[in-house]
């Protein structure tokens, strides 16, 4: 009964916080996603988690959640990634992956914080919490101490992203 | 009343106890030259502001920044270190300084001549050394290009493009995110203020940068790693 109940914490555990699964990595870490800041690169499609060019590198940090963040009725995702421009700085964001009826589209990002080291993203009335850690004053780039909950909205799809992506509409899966 | 310790004085004191670490800074600053103002002080600031001197790691084989000067694993592969589970030299510190140093150095020879960069970003040469490390630690934190950009548009603005006051308030035209620019400024100004109170303080010698280059040992990729006095060793079986 005992054990019963642990794979049932585990299970719900696992479910809340979105913690990564084969099936959740190989969906969101072989998929593109869109930039519209300084790269030439506008265009990532990652594979096995990550994308490098010569302009921008791209993570899948393992972590998501689902949702219906635009409050449609279908079902959506928000997935962490980083994005590096070739410095040392990797820049964590919240990417919204959009149902629109037949797949899921990355409609917009937030930025979390330059090295954040999120512990767990999960879902409540449609908006995304990130329980994460940010650097405050005296911390090293590598270790940020500050330990927060932000809650995060769905912003609206992001025009830029939807020029790239009706731009790209046909030329990728 | 004592006064608290600064970082640099924390740090020093980590310096002073483990020689090694001074040792293998002062060594990888004999990748600078005199056409440049970066010395062992530099090295010592950026190990200072990436990983406080070692405190804070990450994990072995990791794709993104890790290590004593949390390079990214590109970065380290590019200058020829091991990046792996097993064998990760970005936790070396005689490896990581000097891929650290070299890194520097490429960008500080970047942002000293014209260099294409990609087909539309090429950097505008910086020609007093002084304000040139402000390009270089700006590149190390960000990456050659979102600089060489904001350059671009300062210069077409009617700024100076070899002024990095005038250049970092064109980041946001860059269109570099709004954290990234907080960060890359931050990191600017922070790690100069350290390197100057380096300069001040520190035992390490700013001329080792004279001395000849002495390279490390080639590591073999199979064996274990032990910690000696916050000293990460790789064993070769």
């Amino acid at each position: 009964m005992r054990i019963i109940f642990g794979i049932l914490l585990t299970t719900t555990f696992l479910a809340i916080t979105g913690c990564a699964s084969d099936e959740a990595f190989k969906q969101f870490g072989n998929r593109t996603y869109f930039f519209a800041d300084e790269s030439d690169t506008q265009i990532a499609t990652l594979v096995n988690g990550f994308f490098q060019d010569a302009n921008l590198g791209v993570c899948y940090d393992n972590k998501y959640v689902y949702g219906d963040f635009n409050h449609d009725g279908l079902k959506d995702a928000a997935v962490i990634i980083s994005e590096n421009t070739g410095g040392n700085a990797d820049l964590y964001e919240l990417a919204f992956l959009i149902n629109d009826g037949t797949k899921l589209v990355h409609k917009a990002s937030l930025s979390l914080d330059v090295w954040a080291e999120v512990n767990s993203v999960t879902e409540k009335d449609g908006k995304v919490i990130v329980d994460m850690y940010v650097h405050q004053e005296g911390d090293c780039n590598a270790g940020p101490t500050k330990r927060v909950r932000n809650v995060y909205e769905y912003p609206g799809p992001d025009p830029e992203l939807e020029r790239i992506y009706q731009q790209t509409l046909g030329k990728i899966g | 009343m004592l006064k608290k310790p600064s970082d640099v004085d924390i740090w020093i004191d980590r310096e002073k106890k483990h020689e090694h670490i001074r040792q293998a800074l002062e060594n990888a600053s004999t990748y600078f030259d005199h056409n440049d103002v970066l010395d062992v002080h530099t090295l010592e600031a950026v190990y200072g502001k990436e990983s406080s001197f070692g405190d804070s790691l990450k994990t072995r084989g990791i794709t993104k920044a890790a290590g004593e000067f949390h390079l990214d694993k590109v970065t380290a592969e590019r200058y020829g270190l091991s990046v792996s589970k097993e064998n990760d030299q970005r936790f070396d510190i005689d490896c990581a300084s000097i891929a650290a140093a070299r890194y520097l150095k490429d960008i500080d020879y970047e942002f000293s001549k014209e260099t294409i960069l990609t087909a539309k970003v090429r950097t505008v040469p910086v020609t007093d050394p002084v304000e040139r490390e402000k390009f270089d630690l700006a590149a190390y934190n960000a990456g050659p290009t979102p600089i060489a950009t904001a350059q671009q548009l300062a210069q077409k603005a009617g700024k100076n493009p070899a002024i990095w006051d005038d250049v970092k308030t064109f980041l946001k035209a860059a269109r570099v995110k709004a954290d990234k620019i907080t960060e890359i400024r931050n990191y600017v100004s922070k790690t100069l203020k350290y390197q100057d109170e380096f300069e001040k303080k520190s035992p390490a010698d700013s001329s080792a940068k004279d001395r000849k280059i002495v390279k490390p040992k080639i590591q073999c990729t199979k064996g274990h790693w032990i910690t000696k006095d916050h000293h990460h060793i790789f064993i070769c079986e």
